[in-house]
C-alpha cells in the first residue's frame, strides 16, 4: 500500500511530468509516419514500425531525464528528507521510483505513435488488434526503458546534476568532438536496442556495449585530463 | 533509560570529518546541541534520524539503529531539517496531507498545529510563493505535527519572528512535559527555554555536557 503512495508521489513531481510532455511532442514532431512505405505496408505497423531516427536518441534522453529527477534531485536537493518525513525504507523508495519511471517513460512514446497512427487513419482504433499493438508497443517501451534504468539511475546519482550537461550534449550532436562527446559513442547501441525491442538484441548488446561504454569512458577521462592539464603551448 | 546513544560516532564526507569520535548519552528530555556553524550539529541529528550512515562508530536512538532499522524508527521519530528544499510545485497543505497519508498518522494534528504556528493562513498556496520564514514553519510544521517519541529539530529558531520563537518555546515545552525527547540543534539560545542538558560541539567533536541542575 505504502509502495502505490510512493509510486503516486514520485509520479506527482512537476519536473517529471514536465518532461515527459515535452517528450511526448518531440516524439509527435520527429514521428515518421511514411516511413511504414518503406518498412511494411500491415496496418498495425503504423503503431509498431513507423519511426524516425531520432526517436531512440529522445527515448534515451527522456530516460535519463527522468531518472536524473527521479535520483539526483532526491539525493542533492532534499528529496531523501520527504522520503525521511513519509517513514519510507530505501528499497521501498527503489521499487516505487523503478515503477514510477516505466509509468513516465513508456506512455508519451506509445502515445505518440498511437495519435499519428489515429491521425493517419481514426478507424485504426476501432480494430480487434489495435489494443494488443498498443499493449506490446507499451511493454517494449518499458521493456527498453528497464534496460536503461539502471545505467542512469547510476549516472545520476555519480554525477548528480552533471545528467542535464550530458543530456545536453545527446541532443546536440555537433558536441562529439567536445568534453561531453564520449557518452555519444553509446548512441548507437541505444539506436538498436530501442528500435528492435522485441528481437535478440541483448546477444548484440553484450558483444558490442561493453567495448563502446569502454570507448566512452576512456574519451571522458582523457578529455578530463586535458581540461585539467590546461592548454599545452608548442614550440 | 537512554534514548540516544553514540558510542565513538564519525561521519566522513569525501576527506572532511564532520563528526570525530562522537560518544554520547542522552536520556529523555529536552536536549540542545550548541556550536558554531560546520561544527558538526546537523550531522550528529542525520545520523541519529537515519539520515546518514555512519562512517564508523555506533549510534542507537529508542533502541533501534537508525540506518539499518528505519523503517521501524520512522514511526517514533520526526525530523525538522535546516534548509531542506520543499515540492514547490505543491501547496503546504497537500504535501502534509500526503505525507501523513504515507506515514499512516491523522491530519487531525498537523491542522491543530498548523492554526498554532500560523501556517494554516498560507498553507494553500504553492510552496513556491512562500518566504524563507514561512517555509521555516512549514518544515516545523512536518516535524511537529506528527506524534512521536523523539524529535529532531535543526535550527528551529532562525529565520522566524518572534512570536513564533515564543509558541515554538511552548510547545517544547509542552512536549517534554509529555515524556517526548527533544534533540534541538541552534546557535541561538531563546529566552525561556530549559534544557535538560546542553551538548557543545567544536570541529566535529563534543567538547562538553552539562547536565541541568
Amino acid at each position: 500500500m505504502k509502495l502505490l503512495k510512493l509510486v503516486k508521489w514520485y509520479l506527482g513531481f512537476f519536473h517529471v511530468w514536465a518532461f515527459s510532455l515535452a517528450f511526448f511532442f518531440a516524439y509527435v514532431f520527429t514521428y515518421d509516419r511514411f516511413a511504414i512505405l518503406t518498412v511494411s505496408p500491415s496496418w498495425d505497423s503504423l503503431v509498431n514500425s513507423a519511426w524516425s531516427l531520432q526517436e531512440p536518441v529522445l527515448m534515451a534522453a527522456h530516460a535519463a531525464l527522468v531518472a536524473a529527477v527521479l535520483f539526483s534531485f532526491e539525493e542533492g536537493e532534499g528529496y531523501s528528507y520527504l522520503r525521511h518525513l513519509a517513514g519510507a525504507g530505501r528499497l521501498q523508495v527503489f521499487a516505487a521510483k523503478w515503477l514510477a519511471y516505466l509509468l513516465l517513460t513508456a506512455p508519451p512514446l506509445a502515445a505518440a505513435r498511437s495519435l499519428l497512427a489515429a491521425s493517419w487513419d481514426y478507424r485504426m482504433l476501432a480494430r480487434p488488434g489495435f489494443a494488443q499493438a498498443l499493449a506490446k508497443l507499451l511493454a517494449g517501451a518499458a521493456l527498453q526503458a528497464s534496460y536503461l534504468f539502471p545505467f542512469y539511475a547510476f549516472w545520476a546519482l555519480a554525477s548528480k546534476r552533471a545528467t542535464y550537461f550530458v543530456v545536453g550534449a545527446f541532443l546536440e550532436l555537433y558536441l562529439l568532438e567536445s568534453f561531453w562527446g564520449g557518452p555519444l559513442l553509446v548512441y548507437r547501441s541505444h539506436l538498436m536496442l530501442l528500435r528492435l525491442p522485441f528481437d535478440p538484441a541483448l546477444g548484440w548488446l553484450a558483444r558490442d556495449l561493453g567495448a563502446r561504454i569502454a570507448a566512452s569512458l576512456a574519451h571522458l577521462v582523457a578529455a578530463a585530463y586535458l581540461e585539467a592539464r590546461g592548454e599545452v603551448k608548442w614550440r | 533509560m537512554e534514548v540516544v546513544v553514540a558510542e565513538n560516532l564519525s561521519k566522513r564526507f569525501g576527506f572532511t570529518w564532520a563528526l570525530r569520535g562522537v560518544s554520547l548519552k542522552l536520556g529523555g528530555g529536552l536536549h540542545l546541541l550548541l556550536g558554531p556553524n560546520g561544527s558538526g550539529k546537523t550531522t550528529f541529528l542525520k545520523l541519529a534520524v537515519g539520515m546518514l550512515k555512519p562512517t564508523s562508530g555506533l549510534v542507537r536512538v529508542l533502541g533501534l539503529d537508525p540506518w539499518r532499522e528505519w523503517p521501524e524508527l520512522s514511526k517514533r521519530v520526526a525530523f525538522a531539517m535546516e534548509g531542506a528544499p520543499l515540492p514547490w510545485w505543491m501547496s503546504g497543505r497537500s504535501l502534509l496531507a500526503e505525507l501523513c497519508s504515507m506515514r499512516g498518522s491523522p491530519f487531525s494534528g498537523v491542522e491543530r498545529l498548523a492554526g498554532e504556528l500560523g501556517v494554516a493562513g498560507y498553507w494553500e498556496r504553492p510552496i513556491l510563493t512562500y518566504s524563507s520564514g514561512m517555509a521555516k514553519r512549514l518544515h516545523l510544521l512536518a516535524a511537529l505535527g506528527f506524534e512521536a517519541d523523539l524529535y529532531a529539530l535543526d535550527e528551529p529558531f532562525t529565520l522566524v519572528d518572534k512570536a513564533t520563537i515564543a509558541k515554538l518555546v511552548q510547545l517544547l515545552e509542552e512536549l517534554r512535559s509529555g515524556g517526548r525527547t527533544l534533540l534541538v540543534a541552534t546557535h541561538y539560545l531563546p529566552e525561556g527555554l530549559e534544557a535538560d542538558t546542553i551538548v557543545r560541539f567544536e570541529d566535529g567533536r563534543v567538547v562538553s555536557v552539562e547536565k541541568a541542575g
